[in-house]
C-alpha cells in the first residue's frame, strides 16, 4: 500500500521534473544531454519500481533512491539552465516525497545534499550572489523546514499506521483464538452431553430452588417425561417425584450427600417405580451449594426377580416342609397308632399304663411340632416392652440342671417377652444337648450402640464347618431328634426384633451364638 | 433259640414300639444309629434287620449297602415315614425284602416277619 503510493509519487516527481525540464529556459530537445538524462531517469525509475519488495522496503535503498533523485534533478537543472526558473520547487517535491519513506535523519540528510547541490548550482550561475539573497536565505532553510516537518509528519503517520496494523493483527489473532475456544467449548459440551446421554443410569440435575436443569434419556424413560416437558420446570410441581425432592432438599439443606438409598416414585403415568439412587451436591467454587445431582436406577426388574426368587424359595421351603411334616408327624403318629394297636390285646395294668404314656408322649410331640410350625410361619405384630434378659434366662435355667455364669450389667432390651423366651429356650436347649456332664454355659451381655448383644457360649461338641452355613435354614438339623426349626425360629424372632444373630463354632471346643437385640434406651 | 432281629431307628418311641410288638416271639436288639448297626451285624448273628431310612448321620440306604458288603443274605425290612419314587429302584437293587410305611399295622408287620424268618 505504502509502496504503491510511493511509486506513484515518484512517477509524479519524474513527470514533474520532465515537465519542468520541457518548459525550462533551454527546453528538452532531442539529442541533447538533458534529453538523455530525462530518458535515463525514466528508465531507471521504471526498473526501480519493478524491484522486489524486500529491497524496496529497505530504508537504505529508498535513501539511495532519493539521493539519486536529487542528483538527477540537480543535473537536469544544470543542463537545462533551470536555476533562473522555478525549478528549485522540484527539490521541495523530492524532499516531501522522500520524507514519506524516510526517518527525520534520512530526510534531513537528503535535504542537506539538495541544499549543497542547489547552493553550488546557484553559485556557479551567479558567482557574486550574496548569502543574504532570498534564493539562499528563504529557499534553503525552507528545504530543511519542509524536510523536517514532512518527515516528522510522515513518521508519526507511519507510527500510527503501524500501531493500527498491529492492533488489527492483534484483533485478527484474538478473533481466531476466540473462535478456537468457542469451538472447543462446543466440542466439550457435545462430548459431555454424549457421556451423560450414554450412561445407563438416570441422571437429573436440580438447582437449589427445585429447577430441573439436566435430564438424560434414561431419566426420561424411567420418569416417563420428555426432556422438553421437565427441563427448566420445577420438580416441586411434579407430584410423583415429591418424595425424591424431599430427599434432595434434605441433602442440600444439610450439605450431606445421600449414598445408596431407595425410594418409590410415581412416573408420569402414575405407575409406581422403585428406584435406587445417590444424591451428590453441586458445589460452587466458594463452597456454596447450588443444587444437586441425582443418579438413579430403575429397580423394577430387580424387584421382580427378587419376587421370583422369593417365590422359588417359598416353593422350595414348601417341598422341604412337606417331607419334613411327613417324617416328623408320622413318627409320633406311628407310635400312637402302634401302641393303640398293642393296647387291644393287653390285660396287664402296668403295660396299659406304659402304652398310654407312650401314646401321650406321641401326642405331645405332635403338639410341639405344630407349635414350632406356627411360630416359624406366623407373622403377628409384636408388641415390644421392657424385658430383662437376665431374669428371663434365669427363669429358663432354673428347672434345668446346668451350670451357668453371667457377665455384664446392662441387660434390658425392647422386645416381646414370649418370643424372646422361645429364642433363648431354643439356644439353651441346643447348648445343653451339645454338652456332656462337664457342661458350662456362659451368658455375656454387652451394649453396642443401640443394641444389647447377648452371647450364649457353651463348651459342647461344636458344629461342623459344613453344617454352619445351613444352620439357620428351616428343616435343617444335625440332631437325632431335632425338628430342624429351632435356629430357624431363633433367626425369625431376631429378624422380627430388627436384630441380628451370628454363630461361631469349633468342633470339640464349643459354640458361641451372639444375638443383637434393640436395647432398652433408658438402661 | 429265638430268632434275632436288629431294629435301627433314630426315634426312641418307634424302637420301643417295635420292641413291644416283637419281643414275645423274637429276641430284639435296638440301636439308634447306622454305625452301631453295622458293628452289630459284623460281630453278631442276626436273622432280620428292620431299619428306617431318613435318619440324621448315616442314611438308611448307606447302612444297607454296608451291611450287604458283610452279609449278603440277611433279610431287610425298611420301615419309613414315606416312600419316594426313587426308593423303589434302590429297594429292588439292594435286595430289600419289604417296605413298610409308617404308621405301621402291627399285624401286617408280624406276618411279614413271620414269612421271612418264621418263629
Amino acid at each position: 500500500m505504502v509502496k504503491n503510493k510511493l511509486s506513484f509519487l515518484r512517477y509524479v516527481l519524474i513527470l514533474t521534473t520532465i515537465l519542468v525540464m520541457t518548459y525550462s529556459k533551454r527546453g528538452l530537445n532531442f539529442g541533447e544531454p538533458a534529453y538523455a538524462i530525462a530518458i535515463f531517469y525514466l528508465i531507471i525509475s521504471i526498473i526501480i519500481s519493478r524491484l522486489p519488495d524486500r529491497i524496496l522496503s529497505k530504508p537504505w535503498f529508498s535513501f539511495l533512491t532519493f539521493l539519486f533523485d536529487i542528483i538527477i534533478i540537480s543535473s537536469a537543472i544544470y543542463l537545462t539552465e533551470g536555476v533562473q526558473t522555478d525549478f528549485y520547487l522540484i527539490y521541495f517535491l523530492a524532499i516531501l516525497i522522500s520524507s514519506v519513506s524516510q526517518t527525520v535523519n534520512g530526510s534531513f540528510f537528503i535535504a542537506l545534499v539538495a541544499s549543497i547541490i542547489y547552493a553550488w548550482l546557484i553559485r556557479r550561475e551567479y558567482p557574486d550572489l550574496s548569502l543574504l539573497d532570498s534564493r539562499f536565505l528563504i529557499r534553503i532553510p525552507f528545504l530543511f523546514i519542509i524536510s523536517l516537518v514532512s518527515s516528522y509528519w510522515a513518521e508519526s503517520t507511519r507510527r500510527e499506521l503501524k500501531k493500527k496494523e498491529e492492533l488489527e493483527r492483534f484483533n485478527v489473532e484474538l478473533k481466531k483464538e476466540v473462535e478456537k475456544i468457542t469451538a472447543r467449548e462446543v466440542e466439550l459440551r457435545v462430548y459431555n452431553e454424549r457421556i451423560i446421554n450414554s450412561v445407563a443410569s438416570g441422571i437429573m440435575v436440580v438447582k437449589g430452588n427445585g429447577m430441573i436443569t439436566t435430564v438424560n434419556p434414561e431419566a426420561e424413560r424411567v420418569l416417563g417425561y420428555k426432556k422438553e416437558e421437565i427441563l427448566e420446570s420445577n420438580i416441586k410441581t411434579l407430584e410423583g417425584l415429591k418424595p425424591l425432592w424431599q430427599k434432595m432438599e434434605y441433602a442440600i439443606s444439610t450439605g450431606k450427600p445421600i449414598i445408596r438409598d431407595d425410594i418409590e416414585i410415581l412416573n408420569k403415568n402414575g405407575e409406581r417405580i422403585p428406584i435406587g439412587f445417590n444424591i451428590t451436591l453441586l458445589e460452587l467454587p466458594d463452597k456454596e451449594i447450588s443444587g444437586c445431582v441425582l443418579i438413579f436406577k430403575d429397580l423394577s426388574e430387580i424387584r421382580r426377580l427378587e419376587e421370583v426368587a422369593r417365590q422359588n424359595e417359598r416353593f422350595s421351603y414348601l417341598g422341604k416342609m412337606a417331607s419334613w411334616v411327613a417324617h416328623e408327624i408320622r413318627n409320633p403318629l406311628t407310635s400312637i397308632d402302634g401302641f393303640a394297636q398293642l393296647l387291644m390285646n393287653v390285660g396287664d395294668k402296668d403295660k396299659i399304663k406304659f402304652y398310654v404314656e407312650e401314646i401321650r408322649k406321641g401326642t405331645h410331640r405332635i403338639n410341639r411340632i405344630i407349635d414350632d410350625i406356627l411360630t416359624f410361619a406366623r407373622s403377628k405384630k409384636l408388641e415390644f416392652k421392657k424385658v430383662d434378659l437376665k431374669v428371663l434366662i434365669d427363669e429358663i435355667i432354673k428347672p434345668l440342671k446346668v451350670k451357668i455364669e453371667f457377665e455384664g450389667n446392662r441387660t434390658f432390651v425392647q422386645g416381646e417377652e414370649e418370643s424372646l423366651r422361645r429364642l433363648f429356650v431354643n439356644l439353651i436347649t441346643n447348648s445343653i444337648e451339645a454338652m456332656d456332664e462337664n457342661g458350662l454355659i456362659k451368658i455375656k451381655f454387652n451394649r453396642q450402640d443401640d443394641y444389647l448383644v447377648t452371647r450364649v457360649i457353651d463348651n459342647g461338641k461344636g458344629i461342623d464347618e459344613k453344617d454352619l452355613k445351613n444352620i439357620f435354614s428351616p428343616f435343617f438339623t444335625t440332631k437325632p431328634r431335632g425338628t430342624g426349626l429351632g435356629l430357624a425360629i431363633v433367626k425369625k424372632i431376631v429378624d422380627d426384633h430388627k436384630g441380628r444373630v451370628e454363630i461361631q463354632s469349633k468342633p470339640g471346643q464349643g459354640t458361641e451364638v451372639s444375638v443383637w437385640l434393640p436395647a432398652w434406651k433408658e438402661d | 433259640m429265638k430268632k434275632r432281629i436288629l431294629v435301627l431307628d433314630d426315634e426312641e418311641q418307634i424302637r420301643i414300639l417295635l420292641n413291644e410288638a416283637l419281643k414275645d416271639d423274637y429276641e430284639v436288639v435296638l440301636c439308634d444309629n447306622g454305625r452301631e448297626a453295622v458293628k452289630y451285624i459284623t460281630k453278631e448273628r442276626f436273622d432280620l434287620l428292620i431299619t428306617d431310612i431318613k435318619m440324621p448321620g448315616t442314611h438308611g440306604f448307606e447302612v444297607i449297602e454296608r451291611i450287604r458288603e458283610r452279609n449278603k443274605t440277611i433279610p431287610i425290612i425298611i420301615c419309613s415315614a414315606y416312600k419316594l419314587l426313587e426308593d423303589d429302584i434302590i429297594v429292588k437293587t439292594s435286595g430289600v425284602s419289604a417296605f413298610i410305611t409308617k404308621p405301621i399295622e402291627i399285624k401286617e408287620l408280624k406276618t411279614k416277619v413271620f414269612e421271612l424268618i418264621g418263629v
